[in-house]
């Protein structure tokens, strides 16, 4: 019996988790919700005065903290959730493959599904916004590692609770969208914290009582995000009583 | 004197040092309900069928060996290791988990080829094709398993387990929902994969099934092992059982006085008119209870056999521990 290398373990867990999350259902609901940016947007760009600053303010809130890590809670937190809850993770977890493998290509596999469905409505948004190109360039690199980064929270959610999409809302709307726009310290363990400051930091517009980290920081944060939260995955996965 | 259960399943080979499959005092609780309790057998290759009612523990053992979920108690070994915590070991063991689900939106042949690509089959592609023909779902092979009926299902599952050509068989319920043809053709595989040198564990809670599966057997009652061994010598152990009859009867006081006297059972209970007797010679009873009725002028509208099932068969294998 040959042995699976790492890369074609994590190839072959994404490839398997990415057939099963494409749903027909999945995908209209969240086509559709990704409109809303894309409407607001143009909307936005008509009427302001300022539409550099109208539309970083637009991309920060509705596209980074709430249209990224809502795609990103339902496709992540399903992707090794759901094979928990219906007995299929046997099928991954009882292979001669590495945990991590099975963490990467999970994580991997809710990312290939994530990023188009946002990032590409963010860009027709910032696009129509009518800002210019800096604020297109740092709505893509931002939103791209967003999306890396919920996703990574998010897939480590679907193994630890039950009915991770409620749990994920809540963290969303409380956590990212609200409280981390009023307090500096929440910020700064938050994606929306360091996503906004990435943004922000690029287009030079500044929003008063904002956590600012330079750009050079929050990527590092996201990517230390990224690392721990799929860490913990793995660990999760190892010590987990499967079905 | 009671006859003794009938000792754990021997490995085949006497001067094997380790077994295939080494289950040492093994205990699995969840909070305060105890699933597996002290459970301690060895197996090596052949067909051992693992006898149970629903809800005795069969699945969280097949998921303890697998390394699905640790012992509280004890040690579960496959080949020596640790299935949870050896990864190559892991290679060595097919499963086909009792629980339904499959990646329904693969096609047959994707869902066995992932798991020829996940053991690092050599050549996924033809192993494949050969467990699923193995299971005879070679036709379907482009059909997602979504559509698939439980039998077709039962059979992606077993060809899935199949397709690394595993030293070790785990297969939870693996006839259910075949029907009677495939059922023949599967226990005919599994005999030929144990007289290949594999070990090949199956559980089942119907009896009948299991006398046809493995000539070894494992019953687990409550968690617990109630007996194991030979299926011959544990099918006599079974016979001994005093039998317990419900009869109907319109005279059922005089009725159960004259099977006493005549010592053709050996216990009675009368409620609501209703007759409960307790005989262990169950071929002496069935000759004369129309004769005694007929005799006593009483009629016989039911006789009911209460503990012909195996439920009752692994509480008297309990209780006589």
């Amino acid at each position: 019996m040959a042995t699976v290398s790492p890369i074609r373990a994590i190839t072959l867990t994404h490839n398997v988790l990415l057939k099963q999350l494409i749903t027909k259902g999945r995908l209209i609901g969240i086509t559709l919700f990704g409109l809303l940016p894309i409407l607001l947007g143009w909307v936005i760009g008509r009427q302001s005065d300022d539409p550099l600053e109208a539309g970083v303010g637009f991309i920060s809130y509705m596209g980074l903290s709430i249209l990224i890590p809502v795609v990103a809670l339902i496709f992540a937190s399903a992707s090794l959730g759901d094979t928990r809850e219906d007995g299929t993770l046997v099928y991954l977890w009882l292979r001669p493959i590495s945990r991590w493998s099975v963490t990467a290509g999970a994580w991997a596999a809710s990312s290939t599904i994530t990023l188009p469905l946002t990032v590409i409505p963010m860009t027709i948004a910032a696009i129509l916004l009518d800002a210019g190109n800096t604020l297109i360039l740092a709505t893509i690199l931002t939103a791209v590692l967003a999306g890396f980064a919920y996703c990574g929270i998010f897939l480590l959610l679907g193994l630890l609770v039950k009915n991770p999409v409620i749990w994920g809302l809540a963290y969303i709307f409380i956590w990212e969208a609200i409280v981390t726009s009023f307090a500096k310290p929440a910020a700064a363990i938050a994606v929306s914290g360091y996503s906004r400051a990435i943004i922000t930091g690029r287009t030079g517009v500044e929003f008063e009582r904002l956590f600012s980290p330079s750009q050079g920081t929050s990527i590092f944060m996201l990517i230390v995000i990224i690392a721990v939260s799929m860490g913990i995955t793995t660990v999760r996965l190892s010590r987990i009583e499967v079905p | 004197m009671s006859p003794q259960p009938p000792p754990p399943p021997q490995p085949q080979a006497a001067n094997h040092t380790a077994s295939m499959i080494d289950v040492s005092n093994a205990s699995k609780s969840f909070g305060n309900v105890v699933a597996v309790s002290d459970v301690s057998f060895q197996l090596n290759a052949g067909v051992t069928a693992l006898l149970g009612p629903n809800g005795a523990g069969k699945s969280t053992l097949f998921r303890m060996l697998c390394g699905l979920t640790t012992p509280t108690a004890g040690t579960v070994k496959v080949l020596g290791r640790d299935a949870r915590h050896d990864t190559p070991v892991r290679g060595k063991i097919g499963l086909s988990p009792q629980q339904d689900a499959l990646f329904d939106r693969l096609t047959a042949f994707e869902f066995v080829e992932i798991a020829a690509k996940t053991h690092g089959v050599k050549n996924p592609t033809s192993a494949t094709k050969h467990a699923l023909t193995l299971v005879d779902l070679a036709t379907v092979t482009e059909k997602n398993v979504g559509s698939f009926s439980k039998g077709m299902r039962q059979r992606a599952k077993l060809a899935a387990a199949l397709v690394n050509d595993p030293e070790i068989l785990i297969l939870d319920e693996p006839l259910s929902g075949l029907d009677p043809v495939q059922r023949n053709r599967m226990i005919e595989l599994f005999h030929t994969l144990g007289s290949q040198g594999k070990c090949v564990l199956i559980s089942s809670h119907i009896l009948d099934e299991v006398a046809r599966i493995g000539s070894e057997v494992l019953v687990i009652a409550q968690g617990r092992l109630a007996a194991s061994g030979d299926y011959r010598s544990l099918r006599t152990l079974m016979e001994d059982q005093p039998h317990v009859i419900q009869i109907t009867t319109n005279g059922a006081r005089e009725l159960g006085a004259a099977l006493l006297q005549k010592e053709i059972i050996e216990g009675v209970t009368i409620e609501d008119g209703s007759l409960s007797v307790t005989t262990s010679k169950i071929d002496a009873f069935g000759r004369s209870i129309a004769s005694i009725a007929r005799e006593l002028d009483v009629s016989l509208i039911e006789v009911t056999p209460m503990d012909d099932d195996l439920e009752s068969v692994f509480r008297y294998l309990i209780e006589r521990r």
